[in-house]
């Protein structure tokens, strides 16, 4: 009797080379040997606090109306960490911050991630959760139009926006255009990145957003993560594109051997 | 040692190690073993839901 269940020898082969890629990974990024190449868009985070500091107005940190339980909740937790970065600084340097939320799951994370990005700056007292967070709508125009009008009533100088946005995004950058807020813009869902690119003074492009937590705090490990991420997407193109030249040529190997 | 947090590591690391020796392999004391594991996850939710419906009374009420 086998003792591995028929069809999944390559996905646990896959598993344990996944496995392994991540440890060698995490290893180099302890020891230095791996560096995420320099991304404009998380750099202008500081100048846009530092701006928003010298004017006297507020930032804004948007990170959508994504939730934990759906497809996009990665780019949640991606403006997540963002946000804790951005809260930090805020606390650090002294600018008013406001970060409107949209989902009651996420919340109360966020509201904590503010929270102790202050209180590890011993400065709790200088943030207000309910007024500098507040949940505006969970239904999206609802959401915008209070967020609009929040924008043309603080005149903020600066606007970060990462996470998953829908055609609101468009709303966001072009109001926060209008009172003069710098902005940077980021998402992983396609349609939506050309009205950032309009609008905003910086972009992230799709995965650029995933590697943006690692970035901002230069953890090893979650840069050990990032680099094996990307390695088995190099390995699974490689794959792809192999496997395909094969077929072509009439040769299934790479076909057949992932089946078993 | 961090008790109150190393516990719960160790805990979710053993049923993690079960979860997946239950997907890859076919054997009967691995499955049997995890189809327990299951059945405390059910009842665990059930008490999880009475738990978070008592203190959203208690912090909202």
């Amino acid at each position: 009797m086998a003792i591995l269940t028929p069809n999944r020898l390559v996905p646990l082969a896959a598993f344990i080379l996944a496995w392994v890629a991540t440890y060698m990974a995490i290893q180099m990024g302890k020891q230095g040997k791996i560096k995420i190449r320099r991304i404009p868009g998380l750099d202008a985070i500081e100048e846009i606090v530092g701006r928003s500091v010298e004017m006297g107005r507020p930032v804004f940190d948007i990170i959508g109306m994504g939730v934990f339980t759906d497809i996009y909740a990665t780019q949640t937790i991606a403006g997540l960490s963002i946000l804790s970065y951005v809260s930090t600084l805020c606390a650090r340097l002294g600018a008013e911050l406001y970060a409107p939320q949209a989902s009651v799951d996420v919340l109360p994370v966020a509201a904590e991630i503010v929270r102790e990005s202050y209180r590890l700056e011993g400065k709790e007292d200088e943030i207000n959760i309910e007024e500098q967070l507040p949940y505006l709508s969970g239904t999206q125009f609802a959401w915008a139009s209070g967020i609009i009008g929040m924008a043309a009533r603080l005149r903020p100088a600066g606007n970060i926006m990462i996470g998953p946005f829908w055609a609101e995004s468009m709303m966001f950058a072009e109001s926060f255009d209008r009172v003069g807020a710098m902005q940077i813009g980021g998402t992983a869902r396609l349609y939506q990145i050309p009205f950032f690119a309009a609008l905003c003074d910086y972009v992230l492009i799709g995965e650029e957003m995933f590697a943006a937590g690692a970035y901002v705090s230069g953890d090893p490990q979650q840069v050990g993560s990032i680099a094996a991420q990307d390695w088995y997407k190099l390995a699974a193109l490689a794959l792809g594109i192999l496997g395909a030249l094969l077929a072509t040529a009439g040769v299934t190997v790479i076909g057949d051997l992932l089946i078993k | 040692m961090d008790y109150r947090r190393d516990i719960p590591l160790a805990i979710t690391f053993i049923v993690g190690v079960i979860a997946v020796l239950d997907y890859y392999t076919t054997l009967e004391s691995v499955t049997a073993t995890f189809t327990v594991i299951k059945n405390w996850g059910v009842v665990l939710q059930a008490f999880a839901l009475g738990l978070g419906a008592v203190n959203l009374f208690r912090v909202h009420g």
